[in-house]
């Protein structure tokens, strides 16, 4: 068995290569402009290498009142309450990580529930990145769960009876929900369902969209599928805190296809269509492109 | 990790920091041009890949000028701050190749292509020892990966490292106590069929 600290020495990076990777540096410093700390007039700009993450707010309730119980977890799985930790990386990149990863995704697939980190109910103090966009959402709210993706971890924060969504994602922190933990909606009503959308331009050979949603989970429900244009298709997964209330949260990265694609009018696009399975019955839901997909509350798409 | 040593013309990090803030590009080459080759080191015990390390170290000084704002210096280096961009950065590029990497190491040796230049070889096999390395840790939870990245492969202090991933002191040192552990444990029972080498 390898000795896990024991890594290969490092080799020097080659001259040829570290001059490239200087040149590449300084040519998208040139054409990157910087991230403004304040996000809430910023226009989401279409263009290469401004960030993106979409970040969802969904709420509660299909056909009763939401409420504090303990949910069915979709898919089955158990959701973990793992170590509570509150989440603090370094608020150094808008990549994800900001926030702690402990738990990474099951390696089942997106059909499955994954655990997420349970969070202290008081005292704990969300992501640097979230703090500061929280500010001016849910003041003083406090992370009550974490959900990890692919790109992109969700924190759940509750302030009284409301709550929002703060997703940190590669190049942006995008904040969604403000809204009542118990409020109920229509079975018809999209606004659980909403997504907001980001594009990201971090690996700079691509653009890269993401898509996020969440909330609390409604009574009852035991699957939510969101069906993208071009046939990809992520499920819920879900964690619950420790006063017992369930989270969902999806998320869907597209790196080709027609979501991708920087020539695409995406109000062209078919809605993105999402099937709720609850002990009433099945229902589906379409999102219109725009009205329905971007959510988020602290920038625009 | 000491300051780097500067000469009468060169700025100190705090200085460019001062100036990073401010929005000066230059100031980007210049972190560049001292740190690069730690944080590619850095990025390529994280990814076991040097084309993956060279972009995730492009990417991370790019994510310095991106968020130039938030810059931290730590007892006089801007290099902890650096690690922990160049962490996240490799975080988000690894996250999606967990999978693949662990097949790989299931399968074994690399296949390896025709080249008989020993740079390509031992590149190929800096590479395949490294994928054990992070197979071996795999089933560490990503906080206490991070840890062991930086204070154990990259040698930052706990105070470096705390200032890298913006948590205490006592979190880096709890969070390397116990992946010491559970790796103890994990070698203690033997490789498991998943996260690690045949």
């Amino acid at each position: 068995v390898t000795d896990p600290l024991a890594p290969p020495p490092p080799e020097p990076l080659d001259p040829a290569a570290r001059a490239r990777l200087r040149a590449r540096v300084l040519t998208d410093v040139d054409t990157v402009p910087p991230t403004s700390r304040g996000r809430w007039a910023v226009p989401v700009a279409a263009a290469a290498a401004v960030a993106v993450v979409a970040t969802m707010a969904a709420v509660v309730g299909l056909s009763s009142p939401g409420d504090r119980t303990q949910e069915a977890p979709l898919g089955g799985a158990v959701p973990s309450t793992a170590s509570a930790s509150p989440a603090t990386d370094p608020a150094t990149t808008p990549s994800a990580s900001t926030t702690s990863l402990p738990v990474l995704p099951d390696e089942g697939g997106v059909a499955t529930s994954e655990p997420g980190t349970l969070l202290p109910g008081s005292g704990a103090s969300a992501p640097e990145d979230c703090a500061g966009e929280l500010r001016f959402v849910l003041r003083g709210a406090e992370p009550v769960v974490e959900l990890a993706g692919e790109a992109s971890t969700a924190t759940f924060v509750v302030k009284g009876d409301r709550w929002a969504q703060c997703t940190v994602g590669p190049e942006a922190v995008t904040v969604a929900g403000d809204r009542e933990v118990t409020a109920t909606y229509a079975r018809d009503d999209a606004t659980p369902w909403q997504v907001s959308s980001d594009i990201s331009d971090f690996r700079r050979s691509s653009m890269t969209l993401l898509f996020v949603a969440g909330g609390p989970l409604p009574e009852g429900v035991t699957a939510i599928t969101y069906r993208f244009p071009g046939g990809a298709v992520e499920e819920a997964v879900t964690a619950t805190d420790d006063q017992g209330r369930t989270w969902w949260r999806m998320e869907h990265v597209a790196t080709d296809g027609v979501l991708a694609d920087p020539g695409r009018n995406q109000l062209e696009l078919d809605p993105i269509e999402v099937t709720i399975v609850s002990g009433g019955g099945t229902d589906t839901v379409l999102l219109d492109w725009g009205t329905d997909t971007c959510a988020q509350l602290n920038h625009g798409c | 990790m000491s300051p780097p040593e500067d000469t009468v013309t060169e700025r100190s990090e705090a200085e460019l920091a001062t100036a990073l803030r401010s929005g000066e590009r230059e100031a980007v080459a210049v972190l560049f041009d001292r740190h690069a080759e730690r944080i590619y080191h850095h990025c390529f015990r994280l990814t076991a890949d040097r084309s993956d390390a060279e972009d995730a170290t492009a990417s991370t000084f790019l994510e310095v000028w991106r968020h130039h704002h938030r810059v931290h210096v730590h007892d006089g280096s801007a290099l902890p701050w650096l690690y922990g961009v160049a962490t996240n950065v490799c975080r988000n590029l690894t996250r999606s190749r967990r999978r693949h990497l662990r097949a790989v190491a299931r399968i074994g040796e690399p296949v390896a292509e025709p080249d008989h230049a020993d740079a390509a070889v031992d590149r190929l096999d800096s590479e395949h020892r490294m994928r054990e390395v992070l197979a071996a840790v795999d089933r560490l939870p990503q906080r206490e990966r991070d840890v062991v990245a930086l204070v154990a492969w990259s040698g930052l202090t706990y105070e470096e490292a705390a200032a890298a991933l913006d948590v205490p002191v006592g979190t880096v040192r709890s969070r390397l106590s116990r992946a010491r552990q559970r790796l103890a444990r994990s070698a203690a029972t033997g490789p498991t069929d998943e996260g690690t080498t045949p």
